[in-house]
């Protein structure tokens, strides 16, 4: 029996801290993803609990699915030199963590709606990249 | 002149100039509804002259700097506005939308 959405959040953010990527940082549980824009000032990398569905399959039986939401963010500025590494993290974030098995769960999707918000980052100087991972399991 | 003591940052140049603070906001912003982001917004009001007497050049650059105390605020647009402009047709003073960058 797998666990719940907050011990998905656990093992993902276990297994980030553990490897290396492009950019060094230290992933952080966030059940109440709330961040101030001067805190970005350094690399964050958060991690929550998203959407979780469970569709009964028959007596007793559930699949169940469990969102992950991993957010990059950094105040940057609008060089190439500045925007690579950050975008390239979060490919070595979504490569690594979607080819895991965390918390007795399988990834099988991915959604990434763009490879950062440019909106925000036209009106904070801040790179937020959103990527949801979707484990599914019984 | 009154005000307050800051440093201005902009294209690599630096001054330190009396400075008139503005508005200050405190905002939530929801980038697409999943994360929260708290912003420090603050706006000073430069007289043109004194900024160029400290070598500062205009137009104010995006991601300029404004220094005051121990925070750093960055030069940057505030809801669809510029992130400076003028304030009067004789292009006297300027006003220069800021946020807390650290």
């Amino acid at each position: 029996m797998s666990g719940n959405g907050e011990s998905l959040v656990d093992a993902a953010v276990s297994r980030m801290n553990g490897e290396s990527y492009t950019l060094s940082f230290t992933a952080e549980k966030k059940l109440f993803p709330l961040e101030d824009l001067d805190a970005t000032a350094t690399l964050q990398v958060l991690a929550w609990a998203g959407t979780e569905v469970w569709i009964k399959e028959a007596r007793s039986v559930w699949s169940k699915t469990w969102d992950l939401m991993v957010v990059v963010m950094k105040q940057s500025d609008d060089t190439n030199a500045e925007l690579g590494p950050l975008m390239q993290t979060v490919e070595d974030i979504k490569g690594d963590i979607s080819a895991q098995k965390l918390d007795g769960k399988h990834c099988a999707e991915l959604i990434h709606d763009r490879p950062y918000d440019l909106d925000q980052f036209n009106s904070d100087g801040v790179f937020i990249s959103i990527v949801t991972f979707r484990f599914k399991g019984f | 002149m009154g005000g307050i003591d800051v440093t201005v940052t902009s294209g690599g140049d630096s001054a330190d100039l009396k400075v008139i603070p503005g508005e200050s906001t405190h905002e939530i912003e929801r980038p697409d509804g999943q994360l929260l982001e708290r912003v420090q917004g603050r706006d000073y009001l430069i007289l043109v002259s004194e900024l160029t007497a400290g070598g500062i050049t205009l137009p104010l650059q995006r991601h300029a700097t404004v220094v005051e105390g121990a925070d750093t605020h960055k030069v940057l647009s505030a809801g669809g506005d510029a992130h400076w402009k003028y304030t009067d047709p004789t292009k006297t003073v300027i006003r220069v939308h800021t946020k807390k960058a650290s």
